[in-house]
Parts: C-alpha cells; structure tokens; sequence
C-alpha cells in the first residue's frame, strides 16, 4: 500500500473517530426524566418517519418510472429499520411507565435512528446538515 | 498507485466526511429538541399521557401507510 493510500486511511478514520466523538450522547439527555426523553425520542423518530411516508408515497419504480420513485427494496429496508426504532421506543416507554432510566432502549432507538438517517441520506431525502430535500 | 487505490482511498474520505457531518446536525437536533422539553417546564406543563398517545398514534399511522405501499394495497 502506497503513502497516499495509507495516509486517506488515516485521515478517513480521523474524521469517523471525531464523528463518534461529536455524536449525541447521554450527557445531552441529562436533566430529563424517563419520559421526557422517551418523548424526545419520539419526536424525532416522526420526524424521520414522515420522510419515510414521503418515499413511500411516491409511484414505485419501473421501466418507465426511474425518476423521483419508490424502490420497493429500499422501502422494505426503511420500513424494517422503522419497526426497529419502534419496538426499542416502546420497551423505552415501559421501562421509563415502571420508573427505570431506559438507557439501553434509548441506545438501541438512537443506533436505529442513525441507521434510518444514513439511508435517507442515500436517498436524497435529508441533506446531510438535516434539513428535509424539498 | 492504481486508480482502485486512489478511488478508494478518496471514498473513505468522503464516507469519513458525510459521518463527520451527519452526526454534528444530528447533535444539534437532538440539542433543540431537549430545549423544546426544558422550555415547556417552566410553563408548568407536562408531557401528558395523551400527548405521548397522540405521537404513537401518528407513528403508528405512518408505519401502517408504509406497510400498505410494501404489501402493494394502495399503490399510486
């Protein structure tokens, strides 16, 4: 491996450490209670989740139709990871109802969030500064 | 160096730079939201049963749309 592929490694890895190192984290949560932040969470969750329903209710793809369409593979992909989000939201709930700190089901919600973000990224849905593609 | 060397040395910087990116407006989001839920307490409101049912209901509706474009129920 040449220098300057050794070197675009380095700094590939660089910048994914300081993204790790700048991504939310339960510090930001501080201060709220179960609930708040199952809210919070959920919040957000629709957010992203209206996007989705936008995608979907696009035309699905064909020969015809491969501009501006939904690829029903790609919707089965967000719909999976929608569902994930959901289930670790509503384990969230019911530990934050029975007076737990849902750290691990918020965790797990925020990973699927970040997993669902990079697919509408992909898809041109979000931009990367988070704002919504018109 | 081959040019699969260079294309792929430049996709790990991009890849390392969309991350970079992704994860700041995300923070910032998230930071936004919880200021939205500090900002209320003063106000002496709470996050209500009802209000937390009224969010399962609108995701629960989105997620029921989506599924019925997946299943091919309503196709447009």
């Amino acid at each position: 491996m040449r220098i300057f592929t050794k070197l675009a490694l380095a700094i590939g890895l660089a910048l994914a450490l300081a993204a790790c190192s700048n991504a939310v984290t339960d510090a930001d949560l501080e201060g709220l209670t179960p609930t708040e932040k199952v809210y919070v969470l959920k919040v957000d969750f629709k957010d992203k989740l209206s996007l989705v329903k936008r995608y979907a209710a696009q035309p699905p793809c064909s020969d015809t139709v491969v501009v501006g369409c939904a690829d029903q593979q790609v919707l089965a992909a967000l719909f999976d990871i929608a569902q994930e989000v959901d289930a670790a939201l509503d384990t969230a709930e019911i530990a934050a109802a029975n007076g737990e700190d849902p750290a691990l089901q918020v965790a797990l919600a925020r990973a699927g969030y970040n997993r669902l973000v990079n697919q509408l990224i992909v898809q041109k849905l979000l931009t990367v500064d988070g704002s919504v593609q018109p | 160096m081959s040019p699969t060397a260079i294309l792929l040395a430049l996709k790990i910087i991009d890849l390392g730079l969309l991350y970079f990116e992704q994860s700041s407006a995300g923070a910032a989001k998230f930071k936004a939201l919880k200021a939205l839920i500090e900002n209320l307490k003063p106000e002496g409101e709470q996050i209500t049963p009802e209000a937390m049912a009224l969010l399962d209901a609108g995701i629960d509706a989105d997620l029921a749309f989506i599924k019925s474009k997946l299943s091919g129920g309503s196709s447009v």
